[in-house]
């Protein structure tokens, strides 16, 4: 019996048909994948089956009784469980309040503490978790807060729980662990709906995959029986063009030359240098200082110290606005937070790359939207001009930040997790665009947790660990950079080696 | 698609629909509301009497408006209008130009914004306790300064200047047009308005996208002290005295209604300057069209009330659609 049933699910926002009639369904005990572009409706079909979304008309089914969720409790209460792509903890909370939100075991004098912590260490003990609950969520690192939300989604006994890209801030043992609790969880006869960009993963967990595309189902497959090649021409829709790849380094001499870069409790001093048109990679666990450094870098963090040579010329940089002027600029990690000014037009977004070179002048509304229209079109961003950036999907809206910070006409760009969140299609428009501006001149710290990818962009990569600089490679595999971002077991061939480069 | 474009279009305008709603209400209900005529030299009648009226409140929630979008808010305003109020009366009094009582009025303004804004900027206080601490204190200053007596300025080149009528028009409608032609160069012609919307929008990614979000929204408070201390000499003007215990009271009030019901939101991120004067023509439609009635003060206190909520909850965008 299907667990989980959808008939025609149409759902239209301003300007686009995010679903046209979709069917789906899911077997009781089954991992199903929901994969696709972005854009092609996966993040609107999980808010339909969370309640975050209601659909403009088809049926929902669960467990063969039609509901109609208005908002996340009420699906809750129709057994749809979720947990979402950003994490949705209340930071000032503690993690026990968090995890029983709404939930609290209360007394005529309100909420029974010791009742509430021990039941939230349980709930986070079954998970494989042992940490001090009374601790507030933000405390915490990002990947942990999300294991946390993961676990909170468990303890609620859903019949369904749909997982929009719970990978995407998780380290890979974390995503093993989650991946082992899914498998235990589907053992019990729950239905699992997992959300991913991830191929690798996917094929990995999923039992079998629905593919969707322009807001319509493609087709659904089981997992043993296609490939990933099968997968990404169905999301593609047949045009699979391979990218590029290839490594960018280069010999001309180093223009930015960085040293001492530190800030007390969350860097230790480091070096680092980048010539013209080099893509340098920058990898490191969670919690390692990579969001740091990079935010350091562009001036973005209070009580940052460092000397910093720009063409061979020391300069002081002591906010974003002053590393712009030297042609540094930052895509964070943290896109909605850090990245966008959301409530603001794709055009507008745009525009503000490009403002502080014409600060003075008379602007036209006209050239601006030109100037929106050309990246967009360059880009390929799935939106009109005048669109709010909010209602983008989370591709197009890292796009926007690409647009806004090429707009500058930059030196060197620092793209901390470009990709994540963004689908196979787009992920290769990215690369390719970075490879194309490194040819131009334009130089490029890529940081990214997916190693295979910082592996194909640079040659050269910094590995920090524990918010020191462990090293440097050149020309290295995954396998050496995950020894060297683990510490403990690096061979002594592989330190002479990361010396060497970093001594050059 | 183009429907739903056009919606949203259509919802942006419903300040300008509340407006004419109100206007045709109150002369629908109002004996001689809706009659203008020209006499003398110059209009007279009800419609006329409400925009010249609205200027004060006009000018203020002009500010206001800049303030709001940068995601602050400004209770000062009303104090300022006192303070400017006396600071233009004392330096007009024994014959002063009427530029000197507009430079110290200006000076008065422009010098609370800046407290305000280096309160809330360099400080980093909450701006609704920062500036209503100022509010406080400004209203000291100003009585301070007058003495604790209302100083006339009768006989002033001030009041003579703005009692000109250029074009049959008041000064005072001619300062709302050029303060809103200012501001709205400003905000389109110039990247001031792009960086004063994506501070309101999200202060943190428009500092890391090379906006100077503590300049621009200082900026915001002088802006608003200006255009308060303006208001500020039209008040004494028109009763041709500073009253520095009750010029300007609750017109923070009226400023942030005008702002409300012109659509920009308090939560910031918009700036919408000609709404905002349409906001304020309406609430003193409202108030003009009660006082020809002859309705008891309370009364016209509850209407007020219902239209302001009427009014904001149709600038939603939701309600928009659902009536559009």
């Amino acid at each position: 019996m299907n667990a989980l049933e959808l008939a025609r699910i149409t759902k239209s926002f301003p300007g686009v048909r995010a679903l046209d009639g979709v069917d789906f369904e899911v077997r009781a005990g089954e991992i199903h994948a929901l994969v696709g572009q972005n854009g092609a409706g996966k993040s609107t079909l999980a808010k339909v089956l969370t309640g975050l979304e209601r659909p403009d008309s088809g049926e929902l089914r669960v467990g063969g009784r039609v509901v109609e969720p208005r908002d996340p409790r009420d699906a809750l209460a129709c057994g749809l469980g979720a947990v979402h792509q950003e994490v949705d903890l209340v930071p000032e909370f503690s993690l026990a309040e968090n995890l029983l939100l709404g939930r609290e075991p209360r007394r005529w004098w309100g909420i029974e503490r010791r009742e509430l912590e021990a039941r939230a260490r349980a709930a986070l003990a079954e998970f494989g978790l042992d940490l001090d609950v009374r601790r507030p969520a933000k405390s915490v690192p990002l990947g942990v807060q999300q294991l946390v939300c993961i676990a909170r989604a468990i303890a609620e006994r859903p019949h369904v729980l749909v997982y929009d890209e719970p990978t995407a801030s998780l380290e890979e043992r974390e995503v093993e662990r989650l991946f082992a609790e899914m498998r235990r969880l589907a053992a019990s006869g729950l239905a699992q709906v997992f959300v991913a960009h991830s191929l690798e993963q996917v094929f990995a967990i999923a039992d079998r995959i629905t593919v969707l595309r322009d807001g319509r189902r493609v087709g659904t497959f089981e997992a043993a029986a296609t490939t990933p090649h099968a997968i990404v021409e169905a999301m593609l829709g047949g045009a699979l063009g391979a990218a590029p790849v290839r490594r960018v380094a280069t010999d001309a001499a180093a223009w930015l030359d960085v040293r001492a870069l530190r800030r007390a409790g969350a860097l230790e001093p480091v070096d680092l240098t980048v010539a013209r048109g080099e893509v340098l990679g920058l990898v490191g666990l969670v919690g390692s200082g990579r969001t740091e450094l990079a935010r350091a870098l562009v001036g973005a963090n209070d009580g940052v110290h460092g000397e910093w040579r720009v063409d061979g010329r020391a300069v002081r940089i002591g906010s974003p606005r002053e590393a712009a002027a030297f042609g540094l600029v930052l895509s964070p990690e943290d896109r909605k937070v850090d990245g966008l000014c959301l409530g603001l037009t794709v055009r507008e977004n745009i525009a503000l790359g490009a403002q502080r070179r014409a600060r003075f002048a008379l602007q036209s509304r006209r050239a601006e939207a030109e100037l929106a229209e050309r990246w967009i079109r360059a880009l390929g961003i799935a939106a009109r001009p005048e669109q709010r950036v909010g209602t983008l999907s989370g591709g197009n809206q890292q796009k926007v930040i690409l647009a806004r910070l090429f707009a500058a006409e930059p030196r060197l760009v620092v793209l901390d997790e470009p990709t994540r969140g963004v689908d196979v299609g787009a992920k290769s428009q990215l690369e390719a665009r970075i490879a194309e501006c490194a040819e131009r001149g334009l130089s490029v710290l890529f940081i990214s947790s997916e190693l295979d990818e910082v592996v194909r962009r640079a040659r050269r990569v910094l590995v920090l660990r524990e918010r020191r600089l462990a090293g440097e490679l050149v020309d290295a595999t995954t396998s050496d950079l995950r020894r060297m971002m683990a510490g403990a077991e690096a061979s002594p061939d592989e330190t002479a080696r990361g010396r060497g480069a970093h001594g050059e | 698609m183009a429907s739903e474009r056009f919606r949203a279009k259509l919802a942006s305008y419903t300040p300008l629909f509340v407006l004419i709603g109100a206007w045709l209400l109150a002369a629908v209900a109002t004996p001689h509301f809706a009659e203008l005529e020209w006499r003398d030299g110059r209009l007279v009648g009800a419609t006329f009497d409400v925009c010249v009226r609205a200027v004060p409140v006009m000018l203020v929630a002009l500010g206001l408006t800049l303030v709001i979008a940068g995601g602050g808010i400004d209770l000062s305003v009303g104090s300022v209008v006192a303070f400017a109020g006396v600071g233009a009366a004392l330096a007009s009094g024994d014959g002063g130009s009427a530029f000197a009582a507009f430079g110290a009025a200006l000076a008065c303004g422009v010098l609370v914004g800046a407290v305000n804004g280096g309160l809330v900027v360099g400080l980093g206080l909450a701006p609704i306790v920062a500036t209503l601490a100022t509010m406080i204190v400004v209203r000291g200053v100003a009585q301070l300064c007058a003495g604790g007596v209302i100083v006339p300025i009768d006989r002033s080149a001030l009041v003579a200047t703005l009692g000109a009528k250029p074009l049959g028009l008041p000064a005072s409608l001619v300062l709302v047009a050029a303060l809103f032609a200012l501001f709205a160069t400003l905000k389109r012609r110039f990247g001031f308005g792009l960086y004063l919307e994506a501070s309101g929008d999200n202060p943190r990614a428009a500092r890391l996208a090379g906006v100077p979000v503590g300049r621009v929204l200082f900026a915001t408070y002088v802006a608003c002290g200006g255009a308060s201390a303006l208001a500020g000499v039209v008040a004494a003007s028109e009763i041709r005295a500073a009253d520095a215990a009750s010029a300007g009271l609750y017109l923070e009030l009226d400023a942030i209604l005008a702002v409300v019901i012109g659509g920009t939101p308090l939560s910031g991120g918009r700036a919408r300057l000609l709404a905002t004067l349409v906001g304020a023509l309406v609430l003193q439609i409202l108030a003009t069209a009660l006082l020809m009635h002859g309705l008891a003060p309370h009364v016209a206190l509850f209407v007020k009330g219902a239209v302001v909520l009427l009014a904001s909850a149709l600038a939603r965008p939701s309600w928009g659609r659902a009536i559009a």
